[in-house]
């Protein structure tokens, strides 16, 4: 394919807004001086990376809890995505449109408004200051990009192979992880990935729902943008975007991997 | 198997499609169900097979009453007009799959598949995947898949539509054959009046949700129940004439009848207007058309009537030419006039 000359700018630009930024974080992670108007720090420390490693906020444990809290909305969030789409797209029931279109109003309403609004709900419940309680508000603002994800995936599969299947003798079941999940495997670890990172990036409700007890690294990370230490917020938002590449390179790799034993058996 | 159908009643929410069908089958046999786009065929041979729930009515394979069975424990095999392999899998996994299904094992299940896709004569295609075959080939995996299956019954929807001609004769002879060698009861859903009529025991002719007419093909070719079912199969040509004391009588035509007295349309076709004898029913030449194997000619009555007849060999003819026809009838099907028209 000849690529446009177009393409090639706005390709230019795209990069120029994620690399551009980033190396000005990393540079601000290390850097001890900075007045203006100089192009380059006037001086660096290692401070940062002693405090990010060995500071308050235990980094090993932090992430554990933060990629352990995300993963768990990643996987949820798809299954409840994977059902729904099913639901939908395969289903005819009375009030489909409304379930179709009632996903996305956690959408509608601002994040803020939505966190404090569900806490009350959530302290009746008995969910308030409770990992499950933040993992249920998480999965609110996950689902509605998964299941996008999962619908457009799931048309796009049909059931028209698991039909096959299941008059070839396999149970519904059976049909379904056979003939329809190996085909659906590209969205599963799409809406795995943006589940993730909707997770991972939340900051508000994880404060509000998680009375401080549920540590995340954007929770850690956060206050230090507000109160001013930019070295160290830069040092933490490097931390939280390595981490977040991560995960998603494991997820990259466990779909080649998939794929690939798919096509040995 | 044998296969009964009593009443059975289906609908989708944009209405119903079935209406109270009933239709036989015997062990062994080659049924057609043929009928238009549209006239539900595709949604009787899912209802047999489980794919859409069904609103009343019953269906027995064997006597056994299977109209609220799960599909995977029907025993009846559909093999799709638009193949349906799994992309996933090899050819031979594809093929496997219902022996996997039936837990047997990996090292048994592969020796059948590859036994059965010498059946099918694409052994060696064994570790290809579907979407490296052709047409014909998928059709050919699609088939071994099927027949590993061991169905009761075999369904087969459209099967043959999305190929080209010659491909199609062969799947046919095919069909046929594998039908012979594994004792099969199949039921072929086509709106391909030929294959129809060329390859069952018996067929179904089906409109708007309902069975016409079931028959052996040349009942339901030279016998029809109506006009409807007469037109399906074309060519036809009606002349209108009338009963009276036991007669029909036509421009031409004269033969005893059974039939009450009144108007009536007598049902004929290309076959049974002779030419080249000196007879006496003139018919002019209105067009000649070429082409390649036959030719066809249009020739209209002194009724005004068009016939279509296809000539083979060298048509010594001129447009404008008058002919001396005969019309021969061997058993005539009369279709009454309503007098309300």
């Amino acid at each position: 394919m000849k690529k446009h000359p177009l393409m090639k700018l706005v390709l230019v630009i795209a990069l120029g807004l994620i690399v551009l930024p980033m190396a000005v974080v990393l540079l601000w992670s290390v850097t001890r001086r900075w007045p203006w108007p100089l192009l380059l720090p006037e001086s660096y420390t290692l401070r940062t990376v002693r405090e990010l490693l060995t500071g308050s906020a235990s980094l090993p444990k932090l992430l554990l809890s933060s990629i352990g809290l995300a993963l768990t909305v990643a996987v949820l969030g798809t299954i409840i995505a994977m059902m729904t789409a099913r639901a939908t797209e395969l289903h005819e029931f009375r009030g489909k449109t409304l379930v179709r279109h009632g996903a996305f109003l956690p959408l509608l309403v601002p994040g803020t408004v939505f966190a404090m609004g569900i806490q009350l709900t959530l302290i009746r419940l008995g969910l308030s200051d409770t990992i499950a309680g933040v993992i249920l508000v998480h999965l609110i603002a996950a689902v509605p990009y998964c299941i996008t994800i999962m619908t457009d995936m799931t048309a796009a599969v049909g059931n028209k192979l698991e039909q096959q299947a299941m008059v070839l003798g396999a149970a519904p079941a059976r049909a379904f992880f056979e003939v329809t999940l190996p085909g659906l495997l590209p969205g599963v670890l799409s809406s795995m990935s943006m589940g993730f990172i909707l997770s991972y990036s939340q900051y508000f409700s994880t404060l509000i729902i998680g009375g401080g007890r549920v540590k995340t690294m954007a929770l850690v990370l956060v206050p230090y943008i507000q109160s001013g230490d930019r070295a160290l917020a830069s040092v933490y938002s490097v931390a939280f975007v390595a981490s977040a590449l991560l995960v998603f390179f494991v997820f990259e790799g466990l779909l080649h991997a998939l794929q690939k034993r798919g096509d040995r058996i | 198997m044998k296969l009964e159908i009593e009443n059975l009643s289906v609908a989708y929410d944009t209405g119903a499609v079935l209406h109270g069908l009933s239709l036989q089958m015997e062990e062994g046999e080659f049924l057609s169900i043929l009928g238009p786009s549209g006239c539900g065929k595709t949604t009787l041979m899912k209802a047999i097979a489980g794919i859409v729930p069904v609103q009343g009515g019953h269906i027995y394979l064997d006597g056994q009453e299977i109209t609220a069975l799960p599909i995977h424990k029907r025993g009846t095999v559909v093999v799709f007009q638009d193949m349906r392999l799994f992309p996933h899998k090899t050819v031979a996994e594809n093929v496997a799959f219902p022996l996997k299904m039936q837990g047997v094992a990996k090292g048994e299940r592969l020796r059948r598949a590859r036994e059965l896709l010498q059946t099918v004569q694409m052994g060696g295609y064994e570790n290809r995947r579907p979407s490296e075959l052709s047409g014909g080939q998928q059709q050919r995996v699609a088939l071994a898949r099927a027949l590993a299956a061991k169905p009761r019954l075999l369904l087969l929807d459209e099967a043959f539509s999305a190929l080209d001609e010659n491909l199609r004769e062969e799947m046919r002879n095919l069909v046929l054959q594998l039908k012979e060698e594994f004792q099969m009861t199949v039921i072929l859903v086509t709106h391909d009046r030929e294959e129809a009529l060329s390859m069952s025991d018996r067929i179904a002719l089906m409109f708007e949700g309902r069975l016409i007419q079931c028959g052996t093909p040349w009942q339901v070719y030279t016998q029809p129940v109506s006009r409807q079912a007469a037109d399906y199969f074309g060519n036809c040509v009606y002349l209108p004439g009338t009963v009276e004391q036991g007669m029909f009588t036509a421009p031409g035509i004269r033969f005893p009848t059974e039939k009450a007295e009144g108007n009536y349309e007598l049902l004929l076709r290309p076959d049974c207007l002779s030419i080249l004898d000196a007879g006496d029913y003139p018919v002019t030449v209105e067009t000649i058309s070429f082409r390649g194997s036959d030719t066809v000619v249009h020739l209209r009555g002194t009724d005004g009537v068009l016939w279509k007849k296809a000539f083979t060999g060298k048509v010594n003819l001129q447009v404008g030419d008058t002919l001396r026809a005969a019309l021969t009838i061997e058993n005539p099907v009369l279709f009454e006039v309503s007098s309300a028209q």
